[in-house]
């Protein structure tokens, strides 16, 4: 068998499906008038499709299609009801709560300490002494000197406290002072420094200031 | 009236036009179905989950394709689904040939076991190609229909037919080389 023959048998299928385009069509067509065996061989392909063909599918009868639709109409009104996309009680309430979430995270007052701030709130605290320390926890108010002694646990500056058994009815921040000392670590890690600025966070903006200006006023 | 308007409508909730839908198409799913499981019975069943399936994604169907090639392809996932849940395809029961009269008994016979041959031929083939040939030829649908209906490529349908009828070819021969040399 030639190439040109191999070519030619490769194309007969196609060929005898009608889905060659005219070009490719006439070239068989020329090639199997000159090739009795590429004849021989088409016709062997057309007789198959043509037994294909034969096998037919017993026709049910004329009562069967004109119940056909009715049965798939009744097979389909009698199924149960397929769920429905949409919003249901629980589904409403699960929005409902995220919209919630979300507009609160969104409205609540934020305070965003960039790096720059971090590093100097860092820098301001880490040399100080434990003495001036003190000093300027004494002049804040009572409210910010407590605000600041949790700011200092929370650095690693300061021990737990531990709770006092009667609170003094109008406390200062100078009567802290004179407190039982909390034990002082003099070396806090970088890292846990860093993990624990986050607290910052919660200082409202006046109270950052205030405490930067301390900080700084200490230094000097 | 055309598939487009008739599938309008029955979008639009309208029983009948979808009802006149199952009727054009019908035979074409039934004779899938049947060709594939060779029990009417069970032809049946898939046939109307085929329009149930329709009915419920007919707000999906695009119109890439035919209706008809949309309705087969879902028929043929299902005819393929039935294949894997029954894990074989049904021998086919040689049908029982009546007592023919003798001029023609002998005719009869030979057609019958030659049909006989060509569904069990047509049964062996691969599934996809067995798909393709019934698409093809029983169902007339294009290539370019087919590479859509079975979500491979036009080209792939193409080469998957050419095997699938040179294996038939092979398996028939005795068959086909009669049946072509009474051609002659």
């Amino acid at each position: 068998m030639s190439a040109t023959c191999e070519n030619i048998r490769d194309l007969l299928v196609e060929h005898l499906a009608h889905e060659l385009d005219r070009f490719r069509a006439s070239g068989v067509e020329a090639h199997l008038a000159g090739c009795a065996a590429c004849r021989a061989e088409e016709r062997e392909l057309r007789a198959t499709l043509l037994l294909l063909s034969e096998d037919a599918v017993p026709d049910p009868g004329e009562r069967y299609w004109d119940s056909f639709a009715g049965r798939v109409r009744t097979k389909i009104a009698s199924r149960p009801e397929p769920r429905r996309r949409g919003f249901t009680l629980p589904r409403f309430a699960l929005a409902a709560s995220l919209l919630l979430v979300t507009i609160v995270a969104v409205r609540a007052p934020r305070i965003t300490i960039d790096s720059e701030e971090e590093d100097s709130l860092l820098a301001s605290i880490l040399p100080l002494d434990p003495a001036a320390l003190e000093e300027s926890i004494g002049e804040l108010s009572g409210e910010e000197g407590d605000r600041f002694e949790q700011h200092l646990v929370a650095l690693g500056r300061r021990a737990t406290p531990s709770p006092t058994p009667t609170p003094a009815p109008a406390s200062t921040g100078k009567e802290k002072k004179e407190k039982a000392k909390p034990a002082f670590d003099p070396a806090p890690t970088q890292s846990r420094l860093q993990d624990d600025l986050s607290d910052l966070d919660e200082l409202s903006p006046e109270e950052l200031d205030r405490l930067l200006e301390h900080l700084d006023a200490m230094k000097t | 009236m055309e598939d487009a308007e008739l599938i309008d409508r029955a979008r639009a909730g309208e029983g009948r036009a979808f009802d006149d839908l199952i009727r054009l198409h019908q035979r074409s799913v039934y004779g899938l179905a049947m060709r594939f499981v060779r029990d009417h019975d069970e032809a049946d069943d898939i046939a109307q989950k085929t329009f149930v399936r329709a009915w419920d994604r007919l707000k999906e169907f695009e119109g890439r394709s035919s209706l008809k090639t949309w309705l087969l392809t879902i028929c043929a996932n299902l005819c393929r689904n039935h294949h894997r849940d029954r894990k074989r395809f049904v021998d086919v029961a040689p049908e029982s040939v009546e007592p023919a009269e003798e001029a023609i008994g002998a005719q009869r016979l030979e057609r019958e076991r030659r049909l006989e041959g060509v569904k069990e031929a047509v049964a062996a083939l691969p599934e996809r190609q067995r798909l393709i040939v019934e698409l093809r030829v029983y169902q007339g649908l294009a290539f370019k229909e087919i590479a859509v209906a079975l979500s491979t490529s036009e080209n792939a349908a193409k080469v998957n037919f050419h095997y699938a009828v040179k294996t038939l070819r092979a398996k028939l021969g005795d068959a086909a080389a009669s049946l072509a040399s009474g051609e002659r």
